[in-house]
């Protein structure tokens, strides 16, 4: 194998040469490590970060960097969940990941389309909907009361065959079609050329703003759909939800081998990225080092 | 020209997200009107005299004791005022399951000595101006914030608002316009312990009185305080403790999941539960202390999780510090292994935490209710104003929430 191709290899799949490594450790650290209920709630707690760090992955994966909205988009669609499920599961469904679109849709349009900084603007925008949140509930959580609460608390709740999480399925189901959407379709091959040079892009005749709005529009839906397994967990919605989940976002789409502001990388390797932070948790609450000392 | 007019716009969004919860800022007039005639100034001292003097009978007059909160529970609650035990000559040499190891966190009161504080204007609480200096937007600090305007209403006070939204930056500038302000008395809870003394000598320099409020300040930081009042942290986790200690039969293992590092109430919930248990308890032994935050359930349900992995039947007990996002991991983490054996006992008492009672699938709870707590520093600031004695220090009684009493603090107030 040549040089080229084996870094080229290692930045793509190198990820997964640090879970393999985590997982000698856990290996070593507890006889209990690899239980099949120790590997599904490292599943479990990694599945709503991987949900949404597939989302900004195709952010970053276009050259825009990264969507620091997240967390305020995930607060929203925690509201709008709760407000919408009176009218059923299927419309709050759609409603919510309707908000997370629209939200994507006004990042996405404003940065393709006036070329502004993407770290800027989509941290502004974060504490703008932060802030109209406070304003419109004051600060208040809102709890789950009408409509079908028992359904709507089995959203996070639920286990496949009694075993497997839901959210897990989802994620990887996610994660395995933005794949596909990335690597195999004329689009998400679109997106990467977008992400290695819009210029080249432009000039090719593919439509740049249009990309990158769609972008963020992924970006903003996988923001809302995190937001309601949350709303779901916590039987709440609060505009503190989603908070921090943006830096550890950044990280698993870093750690999978995506570059900031170029088209490289893979979704499968953000699998890889949350589950190396999942594994990594899940080794330090084993070994007793607190929570407080770990970065991510 | 469009990069330069979205420039303006993102300015505009970014100042409007940073003030959003902050709340709003009004210029206050003074007025000095000069007189030259001799005659009328006397008349003039004569009718202020008279009004002082009426001002004061009416505020005394106010039926304050019978007022009540949304839920129709007294608005007023009991306080009491602690006993300071005497200082350990060096508490960092005892051990940490000492309950003196941690004589500075939970006395910071206890070896402060207060400076020369403003004298009582003693003309009656109406009319005067409050500024509350909130530290940050929280469910729990809604309810405050709404309990402590009723209590101003009750009083005929000017109450103004605003919040640092967590940002320790914020409230150094917000201390400073409150300074600018002059109001009558300043209501101060801090973002931050240490850089409390900063803000509170500040304010003590500027003459205005300040009550500290909910979170306490720093050892120094106590001595510029005309009265401090809050939650009995350390007392409600005490209490919870001996409960919990109670129901596992005083053995087995626990774990404690803390409040936000660095805050009064994260040494308070997690050492005021250890050091009880090793004082009542000394066959149960303390597992792990880890701190996942306290607004991420998905955090605390994985912390919970591995410590089942790890310590399996051994973990017989798990203490949270808050009962929202906490309490919601810890149980679902149980309830997910199949560990409903596990009791869970957690400090506060929301209303996911009065509904886990009421479901049987939280132990226990502690009462600190958020109503009570926001009134209670406008109390005091109207008896001071009355020119009535207030005290240094007080504290909200605690309780235990459990499946016997739990309809008793409903509905809940956050």
């Amino acid at each position: 194998m040549k040089r080229e191709n084996l870094f080229e290899y290692i930045g793509k799949y190198g990820t997964y040469l640090i879970v393999l490594i985590l997982l000698i450790v856990g290996c070593i650290v507890s006889d209990k490590f690899l239980s099949v209920t120790n590997i599904i709630n490292i599943l479990d707690a990694v599945s709503y970060l991987g949900i949404l760090a597939s989302g900004m992955a195709l952010v970053t994966y276009c050259g825009q960097s990264v969507d620091l909205s997240t967390p305020s988009t995930i607060a929203v669609a925690s509201f709008v969940s709760i407000l919408t499920l009176k009218f059923g599961m299927v419309p709050m469904i759609i409603c919510t990941l309707l908000s997370g679109a629209l939200l994507g849709l006004l990042n996405g349009l404003v940065i393709g389309k006036f070329r502004i900084n993407t770290v800027v603007w989509t941290l502004a925008m974060s504490f703008v909907f932060a802030g109209l949140i406070r304003v419109i509930f004051g600060s208040a959580n809102i709890y789950v009361t009408e409509g079908n609460v028992t359904a709507f608390e089995q959203i996070s709740r639920y286990r496949l065959f009694g075993t497997v999480p839901l959210v897990v399925v989802v994620m990887l189901a996610i994660m395995i079609l933005l794949h596909i959407f990335i690597s195999r379709s004329r689009i998400g091959r679109q997106f990467k050329l977008v992400g290695c040079s819009e210029e080249v892009a432009k000039y090719s005749g593919i439509n740049v703003l249009g990309i990158i709005t769609l972008s963020f529009v992924g970006s903003g839906m996988a923001a809302a759909l995190t937001g309601i397994f949350i709303a779901s967990l916590s039987k709440a919605a609060c505009y503190n939800y989603g908070s921090g989940y943006e830096f550890r976002a950044i990280t698993a789409v870093v750690l999978s081998g995506m570059v900031l502001d170029e088209g490289r990388g893979s979704i499968a390797g953000v699998l890889g990225g949350v589950l190396a932070i999942g594994l990594l948790n899940n080794i330090m609450t084993l070994i007793g080092l607190n929570s407080f000392c770990r970065m991510w | 020209m469009k990069k330069r007019l979205m420039s303006m716009l993102l300015a505009s969004a970014l100042a409007v997200g940073l003030l959003a919860g902050c709340g709003s800022s009004s210029s206050r007039s003074t007025s000095a009107d000069s007189e030259t005639e001799v005659e009328a100034e006397a008349s003039e001292e004569e009718s202020a005299e008279a009004e002082v003097s009426d001002n004061l009978a009416q505020s005394l007059a106010i039926e304050w004791e019978s007022a009540v909160d949304n839920a129709g529970n007294p608005l007023f609650i009991d306080t009491f005022v602690p006993e300071v035990p005497e200082r350990p000559e060096d508490p960092d040499a005892l051990p940490e399951t000492d309950e003196l190891h941690w004589y500075d966190f939970e006395y910071p009161y206890g070896n402060s000595e207060k400076m020369e504080q403003p004298e009582s204007p003693a003309d009656g609480c109406i009319g005067k101006k409050i500024i509350i200096l909130n530290n940050g937007d929280h469910p729990y600090h809604t309810a405050y914030i709404e309990a402590a305007e009723q209590a101003a209403e009750i009083f005929g006070m000017e109450l103004e608002v605003v919040s640092a939204n967590w940002d320790v930056n914020i409230q150094t500038q917000q201390v400073e316009q409150a300074i600018n302000e002059a109001p009558d008395l300043i209501i101060y809870k801090p973002v931050d312990q240490e850089t409390s003394v900063t803000h509170l000598r500040k304010m003590y320099e500027a003459g205005i009185p300040v009550i500290g409020s909910n979170v306490m300040p720093s050892t120094e930081g106590f001595q510029y305080l005309l009265s401090f009042c809050g939650p009995a942290d350390w007392d409600q986790s005490k209490l919870l403790a001996e409960y919990m200690a109670e129901l596992a039969n005083y053995e087995g293992g626990y774990a404690v999941i803390t409040h936000e590092p660095g805050g009064s109430a994260y040494y308070a919930r997690a050492y005021g539960v250890i050091t009880k248990l090793a004082e009542i308890a000394p066959d149960m032994v303390c597992l792990d202390i880890q701190s996942p935050g306290t607004d991420s359930a998905e955090n605390t349900k994985q912390v919970v999780s591995d410590w089942i992995t790890k310590y399996g039947d051994e973990l017989n007990v798990i203490f949270t510090s808050e009962t929202t996002a906490q309490a919601t991991g810890s149980i679902e983490a149980c309830e997910a292994a199949g560990r409903t054996d596990i009791i869970i006992g957690g400090i506060d008492n929301s209303e996911t935490a009065l509904t886990y009672v009421q479901e049987g699938r939280l132990t226990a709870a502690t009462n600190q209710p958020p109503m009570q707590d926001g009134a209670l520093p406008v109390l005091l600031a109207a008896k001071w104003f009355n020119g009535e004695e207030i005290d240094d220090y007080v504290f909200m009684e605690p309780a235990v929430i459990n499946a016997n009493n739990v309809e008793d603090y409903l509905p809940a107030q956050w």
